[in-house]
Parts: C-alpha cells; structure tokens; sequence
C-alpha cells in the first residue's frame, strides 16, 4: 500500500514539473552586462567554426552578433572556416580556410564535432567545444570577472603594435596571438538547404601573423610592447579588416583577454 | 579509482560462483499482440527449448528460422523441442514482425524485444545468437552467427537433452 | 566512490541472505573490433596516426535470486573512424544493481527504458552507431496489480564519458484491460492502455530570454486487438522546449502521433502505417545536436533495407518535421500451387514516403508563430520515397533464390544537411542465390546494381554502382567471402572521379559463441544506419578484425 501511495505522490509530483512560458515573458527586462568602464575590462573571445556549405552555420553567427550587440564592446569574434563544410567545389569558389583555422580545427576537434561549434575563451580544455545556442550563457557567467590582463593595439599601415601588462600575477606560460579578420564579405552561404549567393559573412579569419599558437610572452606590471609587421591580401578589403590580439595561458589555453582594432586606412 | 574498486568488490563478491548453470532471467517482453510477458513464463513441459535472438534486417537470422521451419515438424515429433524467436527489432520493424512471422509461416513462439532488455540479460552482442536450454530451462548450449547446416549440430544437441 | 560504497551497502544484504548457498551465476560477454588504415588516394582514404583504432567492450553480469549486477567496461583506443573521438578514452560507464522483491523491481546505477514507442523517451544503445545514452540513476518497476505496470525513474544521461547536464525524471504506465479486468478475460478484443510523462530540468542562466527550466513532454497510447486485425496508436505532446542562445528562440510545443493498422493471417500480411512529427527533439540538454543525449526516438517511417545497395541511401527521421506513409504486403503463394511452385514463393511489396510539414515545423517567437497545417502533401517537400518488391523462392532442394527491386528518391539535403541541389533518383536490382553443395556446404552470391538518374549530362550523387559477392560457408566453424563493389567514375562539382573497385576480402571463424572475423579490403564511404539513426563513415583501406565471444 505504502509504494501504491509512494507512485501517486511521485506522479503529482510529476504532473507539476513543467514551466510553460506565455509570450509576452519569453525575453528578460531590463539591461545586462552594463559594468563599469573605470577599470580595465575583460573582453571575451569567442570562435565560431563555420562553413559556407553548412546550412546552420548562419544560425551561429546570428547569436555571435546578437552577443556582440548585447555585450557592446566586450566580445570579441573570429568565424573560423573549416573542414568539409568550408571546401571550395562547384559553386562554391572562394576559400576561406587559413592554414591557422586547420591547425585550431584539428586541435580542438571543432568539424569533427559537428559544426556550427565554437569556443568561448577556449574554457574548458580538452572539452572546450560548446554549441552556439550556449555561448551566451557561458559569456553571462564569466563576463563580470577581473581582467587579468591589459591589451592595447595599434596599426602603423604595414605593422601592428600590441602592448600588454599583467593586472595581477598569472602563474603559467602566456602566449600572444595576432591575427587579422575581415568583415561585409559578399559570398556565397548554404541557409537552410538554399544557397544564398549574397551573403554577408563577418568575422572572417584571413591570417595569423605569428603562426597557430603565437609567441611566448612574459609580462610584467608595465606595458611591453610587441610589433608585428604584416601585408594584406589583394582580394581582402582594408577598409573591413581588424586586427586582433589575444593572450592565452598555455597550460589550459584558456584565453585572459583580447583587444580589437579597425586598420587604419 | 571508484571503477576499479567496483570491478574488486564484484570479482569478490563473485568468486564463489560456481559453473552452475545459468536459468533464464526474468525480463519483461511483448508479444505480437503489444502485451506483456515475463520471460519466466516461457515454458514447455519440461522439454528443451530453442531460444533464438532474430530481426526483420537480419539475414542470417532469416535464413535459420526458416531452414529450422522445414525440419520443425520433425523435430517436435522426435523430441518436444520448442523454438521461441525472440525478436530484438525496435519501434521502427516492431509492426513488421507479426505479418513477417505469417508470411514465413514459422509456427514459433515470437515476443519482441524492443529496447534489448532480454537481449542484455542474456549477453547477446549481436544477431542470430541461439539458446538450448534443458528440462530444467538451464542453458546448457549457445551459438551465435549462422550458416547454412548449422541447424543439424543443434538438433543433435536437443536430442542429447531431450527426455 | 559514493557509487561504489552505495552498491556495496546495498549487495551486502544478499550476501548475508544468502542462505541457500547457492552461489549465484555469472555471465559475460565480449567484442573487439580493430582496423588498420593506409593511404589510398583512389578512393580518398587517409591513414591514421595511430596506425591501428579500436573500440571493444565487455560486459559482466551476476545473478543470483532476485539480485543482478552488471558492469561493461569500454575501450577507444582510438575510436574507430566514424565514430565520434570524444569517445576516445576506456573506463567503466555502465554498471547497476538491481533487485526484485515482492514485484517491486528497483535498479540502481545504469538503466535502459523506453515508454511506449519512445516518441518521448527511449534510452538506448547502439554500439554499431556509437549510440549509448543510457540513464543513471534510479528506477522503479512495480506491478501493483494484474495486467497494470508501472514504472518511474530520476536520471542523468550518459554522454560520452560524462553526463548531460539535464535531471530527467520519468513515469509510466501500462493498463492491459484483458487482464486487469475480470469481466473482459474472455474478450475476443484484447485492449491496452498506456501514458507517460517526462520531464528535464536544466538550469536557466540566459542572459535574455526566460527559458523554462521544466521541460515536460507527454504520450498515451493503446494497442487494440481483434482476431487477425491489429491497431496500434500514440500520441505525444512535448512542452515549449527553446534551445537556448540569445539570437532568437523558438518556444512552440511539439507533437508527434504515429499509427499502424494491420491484418495477418498464415501467408498474408498487410501493414499501413502514418506518422506526423512535428518539433518533437527532445534531449537532456537545452540544443544538444548530432546523436548527442537523445531523450526520445521517433520511428522511421521506412523500410530498413538489409542488402549494400539498397541500404545506400537510408533515411533517418527528422523529428524536427515531417509527415510520413508507409504500407506494406507480404504474401506467400502456397506450396504445389501454379506460382507458389513446389515449395512456395513469397513476395513482400513495401512503399514508403516522407515530406516536409507545410511551411515548416511550428515556430512561436516573442515576434510570430507559425502553425504548420495538420495534412498536407501535395507542394511540400519530398524528404524521401521508396518503392521496392521482394521475392524469395526456393527453386530446388539446393538452389534458393531472393531477388530484389528498389525504386527510391533520397533527399540529401534534408537527409545529410549536405547541399546536393536535387533530389536523387536511384532504382536497385538484386539477385540473391544460394547454393547447397553438401548438407553443411553452402555457396551464397550476389549481384547488386544501382542506377541514378543524369541530372543535365552528369549522373547523380556518386553515379552508378555494382557490386558481387560470392560467399562460402562450412557449417559449423568457417565462412569465406569476397565482395567488390565498382563505381563507374563520375562527376561532381566540376571534378571528375575516375572508375573504382572497393575489393574485400574476409573470413570468419566460429565456434560456440566465440566467432572470429578477419578481412582486408577498402571500404567505401557512407552511411550506416540502424533504426533510422545514421552514422558516416569515412572510406578507408585496411585490415580489421573483429572478435565476439560470450559464456
């Protein structure tokens, strides 16, 4: 008798267990992630594994913009293209595929997991991969902590200038990355099962300027600076290309902060 | 570290197990007609019984069930034996089963296995995989795999253990 | 560690009761399969780093009385290509206690169920696919009366070699009229009843939508029996379920009601079967995608081919949306008549066809809704269709034949998210013989083709394929085989592929239930499909071998 009671009691409980959302509640009021701007700001990195034949990959790089917006000035992106689905063939002429992208692709598994995928400071090593629709939640999480370090960039025309300093101590190895990313291209993208033949694609890498894994850096309390010297691809338009600059702790490759600036013309 | 404690204790708790002989677990099946049955109840009088694990896909399991179809009057004539087809197709074939039965004009037992709960309990990996159990419904013989002529090695086995 | 202490606690009763002095039995099974990989250019076919891969597993299972405890201990090392590398790794991901006592069926630590036909929960495995998202945690089975079964259960999902973050908890129930109820004992129409409901509970930590952290989905079904006929039926209703991400978000709730109706009868069998699902993916993380942490299964609505060719464009379901038919006759001309010959003949017709809902699966968004219409077929989008006719005669004591045609139309797109433009057309023959040497001596061959339709001057997908088999088996102990399976060369994509053979060679022995297979051929490209769930596998070249063994 005592387990018939015990299977009614469990099945009320059960019948309760549901939250259904009205439409006018499915977004939050209010604002978010507004922190104060007096001290240095720890910005956030995320990489999207993309392909142009991959027909949710849009889906993707709407919530890595949506997150942009949200975050205003605190999330960095980089589309990352990569494997089968970023093959030229037919088509599909352009080749979005940096020799970087293969290296980071294979590193961390992104087309074998199954793309869209991407990273988010790249937390979480060896199990960094998180899917787009939970990139948000992790950048909610982590948004509000201290900067470790500072970054700060600037472009002479043919050389990119990084300068870095600890905040606090940071016990590991530090490397810095500099690559280069292009906005506004018009391209050909696979959205739900259709090829678009004009669609914008953002954050596009186009080049590292000191290899995959970048270059040992160790910082002190006072800014260091490092040059980078570069030159830009015919095809790629100035006008939309970014510099970006990123330190990451080798031992669990999590990225500490990354800093964005537009080239100059 | 927890697994291979666990691994320990149930080597431990196990060792004593002799080679007594395995009886069939009581696992929950359905029959053609989406009812419930325990495979406890399998019974046959204390004559041996054929069990053998089988899908629609399955070739193999096919070609067995239906080379034993055309010696299974002889055999229960000689011996009593009982063929029970457990089929381990899933939701998708489940339905298929019933009019693929008739139209093999088996005269089998049939229950389905659609989740692989009898499947696990009997520590069948993959089909056809065939029981014989005895009087005492002690499995005393299994094979797995088939080929055309294996069905007269497991006829010899049932008259060894038929009464 | 709690794990282990809880079942040690729990066994410790037994071996105190266990009075009998008998000591119980174990039993166990095992699998192994390896292959090498080299370099082929010719059919794309890269080597491994590791040289070799492996997946293997044993299980381990003692039972005395009401008591069973199981361990598998798994092993990647690595995962064979095709199967996901987070399964790379070994350990112990599967282990339970279980015991019965008075009807009441209590299992602690890992545990596979399915409610109904699992349109809202089915937790399964599949180690051909690398499908294992098995529970853990605790489950009831309690049979309180006659004919009513009820279940219930609160657990994680396996996912890898870790868990999903979702707490899923589960309970069923099963009404057998015929038997509960005295009155219908005797009842020529036998009835059941069913209903479940699950629910998963993720924390909600969006930045700006309001996600519900209980997401609830819940089914009925019945069976109806009569004589030769048989009706089968379950409708499922899932809950706003949005996967999460700030972007946009899809709160509309999800359905799926499948039905068959069928007659048999000695000789003839008729099967109809219809399916519509609509939003229905369900799983124990908020967007989860690929085969990863599945809550629910949704039939396929297709014949599951078991030939190479006709198996080479499978389809697999899209829970997301669909609206499917299937039919089926199988039907055996009788012994001694005009075309059933002197042993019979049978013949199994089967046609099958999936589209898309109209305008797509049902959105609700803080902006708009869209509510697909509950029937339509005509205008939407054909995801696949299949024709094909079986035949299986037996033509003299020694000679068998089975001979097979297949018409199919396979949307790739839908099927393999792969951009492929057009629908595939593809029609299949098949002749199967068997030949009797000797009692025990048995020549098995066969003859596959498959034919695309030219879309402009190319031919579809991957062209025109035909493939042999000659197959010799020696009861009870060895088989040998040699297959080859040749594609014409095509074009795609402005490349042209040139003509290939993908030979193999294997042998296999066996013995008891240990069986020993070792081969050595090139495998092409593909999808391997069971129950409508897919896996692809790249082509390689290379030896395998594959061990199974239970006692």
């Amino acid at each position: 008798m005592k387990t018939k009671l015990s299977f009614i009691l469990i099945v009320l409980a059960f019948l309760s267990a549901c939250d259904t959302i009205e439409q006018d509640d499915f977004l939050q009021g209010g604002t978010n992630g507004s922190g104060d701007t007096t001290t240095v700001i720890k910005k956030i990195l995320i990489e999207d594994f993309t392909g142009f034949r991959c027909k949710n990959c849009p889906d993707a790089a709407n919530e890595l913009q949506a997150i942009e917006n949200l975050y205003e000035g605190k999330i960095v992106g980089i589309g990352v293209h990569v494997g089968y689905f970023a093959t030229p063939g037919g088509d599909f002429t352009t080749d979005f595929r940096t020799d970087a992208g293969e290296d980071l692709d294979a590193f961390f598994s992104a087309s074998l997991s199954g793309l869209p995928i991407g990273l988010v400071n790249r937390i979480g090593y060896p199990n960094a991969l998180s899917q787009h629709t939970d990139w948000a939640s992790t950048v909610s999480d982590i948004i509000n902590q201290e900067a470790t370090v500072a970054i700060t960039i600037s472009d002479n025309g043919n050389q990119i200038s990084v300068q870095a300093k600890e905040l606090s101590t940071i016990s590991g190895n530090l490397k810095l990355v500099v690559c280069i990313t292009e906005d506004d291209i018009i391209d050909k993208q696979i959205v739900d099962n259709s090829v678009v033949n004009d669609y914008e694609h953002n954050h596009v890498l186009r080049t590292h300027l000191n290899g995959t894994w970048g270059t040992d850096v160790s910082l002190t309390n006072e800014y260091t600076s490092f040059d980078f010297s570069y030159t830009l691809d015919g095809s790629w338009q100035r006008s939309n290309c970014h510099a970006i600059a990123y330190i990451y702790n080798d031992s669990n490759k999590e990225v500490l902060q990354v800093e964005k600036i537009h080239l100059t013309n | 570290m927890k697994n291979l404690l666990f691994v320990s204790a149930m080597v431990l708790f196990t060792i004593s197990a002799s080679s007594q002989n395995r009886t069939l677990p009581n696992v929950y099946l359905k029959t053609l007609d989406n009812a419930t049955i325990s495979s406890s109840e399998f019974d046959n009088d204390g004559q041996p019984i054929i069990i053998s694990f089988w899908a629609t896909w399955c070739k193999p399991c096919i070609k067995e069930l239906s080379n034993i179809a055309e010696v299974y009057d002889d055999w229960q004539d000689e011996t009593g034996v009982k063929v029970i087809a457990i089929s381990i197709d899933d939701a998708r074939n489940m339905p298929k089963v019933k009019p693929k039965v008739n139209s093999e004009l088996w005269e089998y037992e049939v229950y389905c296995d659609p989740n692989g709960d009898f499947k696990r309990a009997m520590g069948v990996s993959t089909v056809p995989h065939t029981f014989l159990l005895n009087d005492k419904k002690e499995i005393v013989y299994q094979h797995t795999g088939y080929k055309d002529g294996d069905e007269y090695g497991l006829f010899e086995k049932v008259k060894k253990y038929a009464k | 560690m709690k794990t282990f202490l809880l079942l040690a606690t729990l066994c410790c009763p037994f071996l105190v009761l266990a009075q009998d002095n008998s000591p119980g039995t174990i039993q166990g099974d095992f699998s192994f399969n390896a292959q090498t990989y080299y370099e082929d250019s010719a059919i794309n076919a890269s080597k491994v780093d590791e040289f070799m891969l492996m997946n293997g597993y044993a299980n381990i299972l003692y039972n005395k009385g009401n008591f069973t405890a199981g361990v598998r201990y798994e092993s990647y090392m690595n995962a064979l290509q095709g199967f996901d590398t987070d399964y790379n790794g070994h350990g112990i991901p599967y282990r339970f206690a279980q015991y019965t006592i008075h009807g009441l069926d209590i299992t602690i630590g890992n545990f596979y169920e399915q409610f109904g036909n699992g349109l809202i929960f089915r937790s399964y495995e599949e180690k051909n696919l690398g499908i294992d998202n098995v529970m853990d945690g605790f489950r009831l089975k309690y049979s309180p009366l006659k004919g009513l079964m009820l279940k219930g259960f609160i657990a994680k999902q396996r996912l890898f070699w870790e868990h999903g973050p979702g707490i899923i908890r589960g309970i069923d129930g099963e009404l057998n009229l015929n038997q509960a109820l005295s009155s219908l004992e005797n009842s020529k129409t036998m009835a059941i009843l069913g209903g479940s409901f699950v629910s998963r509970f993720q924390e909600d930590n969006n930045p700006v939508y309001n996600l519900p952290q209980n997401v609830a989905a819940y089914a009925f079904r019945t069976s109806i029996n009569r004589g030769k006929v048989s009706f089968n039926s379950e409708y499922a209703y899932k809950f706003n379920d949005p996967k999460g991400g700030i972007a946009s978000n899809n709160y509309a709730p999800g359905m799926a009601l499948t039905s068959n109706l069928s007659y048999s009868q000695r000789g003839l069998g008729i099967l109809l079967e219809a399916h519509r699902v609509d939003n229905m993916d369900y799983r124990s993380k908020r967007g989860a995608s690929l085969n990863d942490l599945t809550l629910n299964y949704i039939p396929a609505i297709s014949k599951q081919h078991a030939y190479t060719l006709a198996a080479f464009y499978p389809f697999a379901t899209q829970p997301m949306g669909e609206l499917g038919f299937q039919g089926q006759v199988n039907y055996t001309f009788k012994k001694k008549s005009k075309i059933g010959g002197k042993y019979g003949t049978q013949v199994a017709l089967n046609y099958s066809r999936i589209n898309g809902l109209n305008g797509g699966h049902s959105v609700l968004t803080e902006s708009g809704s869209h509510t697909p219409m509950f029937f339509s077929i005509q205008n939407e989008e054909l995801f696949f269709r299949d024709f094909n006719i079986n035949l299986k005669k037996k033509l003299s004591k020694k000679v068998k034949l089975v001979a097979n045609y297949v018409d199919l139309i396979y949307n790739k797109d839908v099927i393999e998210g792969k951009n492929n433009g057009k629908n595939i057309h593809a029609r299949i023959g098949i002749v199967e013989l068997n030949y009797k040497l000797k009692p025990k001596h048995t020549i098995i061959s066969e003859v596959q083709y498959l034919s695309v339709d030219k879309d402009d001057t190319y031919y579809q997908d991957q062209g025109d394929w035909i493939m042999g088999l000659v197959e010799y088996t020696i009861s009870p102990h060895w088989f040998f085989a040699i297959m080859d399976q040749y594609n014409g060369g095509y074009t795609s994509e402005g490349k042209t592929y040139d003509a290939v053979h993908y030979l193999n060679i294997s042998c296999g022995y066996s013995k008891g239930t240990n069986r020993f297979e070792l081969g050595y051929g090139k495998k092409r490209e593909g999808i391997f499909c069971v129950g409508g769930v897919c896996r692809e596998v790249p082509s390689s070249n290379g030896f395998t071998l594959s061990i199974t063994s239970s006692f």
